[in-house]
């Protein structure tokens, strides 16, 4: 495990990421599935997790169809349940769903989601910032992509 | 301090009657407004503190951010009357806090423009606050995890349960699976889950007194909860 002065503290330091943990175990299963992987990400070996799992959508796919297939795959692997109680593979798999979307829409601006576009910008903000530098410039993107879009049809 | 006179230990089942606390230590004369008082004071000195620091309030009254902090707790607080206004007022005790901040900080201008002759007043005081509504919001949803971490750790640790904060925070924060925490403390992973789940309720017990205390209503805390969480996460991105 990576070390974060953070942790080694024994208060949370004011640091917003730590609260953000601190929140969630608050709120228990009532914390959405986005801040859970907020607080994922945010844990002393996240940075180190969150690479290890976007690097099995490498290469990045260049067509929408790729992303789409990579959004799928992805998809199978969430379990609601799962999710709502911090399961590693599920926000694995939930962390790897957000980043397909974000893929597509920085491709091309194309929106392969039907969840909405304002949860998608939320996990774009709130996820983006905590990943690897060559995603964060996708999720990025596809946020300002997103913002663009005027007529969003939603799309499997 | 009696024992009517004590904050109120946190508690499963909240009434729905907001501010409760408040409100009946200053219905107790005296004492109770000390008491009332100092609970505002230990709360709130932080986030408006780092407030003032952060928006150039206290730059814009001459002071330090704490000292400005704490001439206006010594002002408005020592009117009996002050935190009487706010139960009618409608709004969060943290809003009312700093809208009268905001409104001490102007009153010092004008003290001290009506000192130095023809230096103009300016109303920019007040509504610069209006404008930096997140950086309070952000400074307080951090005292305020801070304050309930402070009263957790204290209630366990006077019942001798330190160790179960240290189960808590390995597992939540550090992210250190049960099974793990459970090889240190010699216990079943079940049992560290049971003792970690059961410190973050009392967590949640402490910030949901807090929140009370501040305004809210019960059926209004997770919401409350995640609004914090929402101001934390705009200012990591």
């Amino acid at each position: 495990m990576k070390s974060n002065p953070d942790l080694h503290r024994d208060d949370f330091g004011a640091s917003p990421a730590v609260a953000i943990q601190l929140f969630c175990a608050i709120l228990g299963p009532n914390a959405h599935p986005i801040d859970r992987l907020a607080s994922r990400c945010a844990a002393s070996d996240g940075p180190e997790w969150s690479s290890q799992v976007l690097a099995e959508l490498m290469p990045a796919p260049k067509s929408i169809d790729g992303w789409i297939a990579w959004k799928n795959r992805a998809k199978d692997g969430i379990h609601e349940s799962d999710l709502h109680t911090g399961d590693p593979l599920a926000l694995a798999a939930f962390l790897q769903y957000v980043a397909s979307i974000a893929g597509a829409l920085a491709l091309d601006g194309t929106y392969i989601s039907k969840t909405s576009p304002a949860e998608i910008r939320r996990a774009l903000n709130v996820i983006g910032p905590t990943v690897e530098p060559s995603w964060r410039d996708i999720f990025s993107s596809a946020r300002i992509r997103l913002d663009e879009i005027k007529d969003i049809r939603l799309t499997k | 301090m009696s024992a009517t006179s004590d904050p109120p230990t946190p508690s499963r089942s909240f009434p729905e009657t907001q501010t409760v606390w408040i409100a009946d230590r200053l219905s107790e004369g005296e004492a109770g407004i000390m008491l009332a008082n100092g609970y505002v004071m230990e709360s709130y000195l932080r986030p408006l503190t780092t407030y003032c620091s952060k928006i150039g309030l206290a730059r814009s009254a001459r002071a330090d951010a704490d000292e400005l902090v704490h001439s206006f707790f010594a002002n408005r607080l020592s009117n009996p009357d002050y935190l009487k206004s706010w139960l009618t007022s409608g709004l969060r005790l943290r809003q009312w806090l700093r809208n009268g901040l905001h409104f001490y900080v102007h009153e010092l201008r004008r003290k001290n423009a009506t000192q130095i002759e023809g230096q103009g007043l300016s109303e920019e005081v007040a509504s610069d606050g209006l404008a930096h509504d997140h950086e309070f919001e952000h400074a307080w949803a951090l005292a305020s995890l801070d304050l309930a971490i402070k009263e957790t750790k204290a209630g366990l640790e006077k019942r001798g349960r330190r160790d179960e904060w240290e189960m808590f925070w390995s597992h939540f924060v550090g992210g250190v699976p049960h099974a793990k925490i459970g090889e240190r403390f010699q216990l079943t992973a079940a049992q560290v889950a049971q003792r970690a789940f059961a410190v973050g309720a009392q967590l949640r017990d402490a910030l949901y007194g807090i929140l009370r205390k501040d305004g809210a209503f019960s059926s209004e805390i997770d919401l409350e909860v995640r609004s914090m969480m929402e101001v934390l996460h705009e200012i990591k991105s």
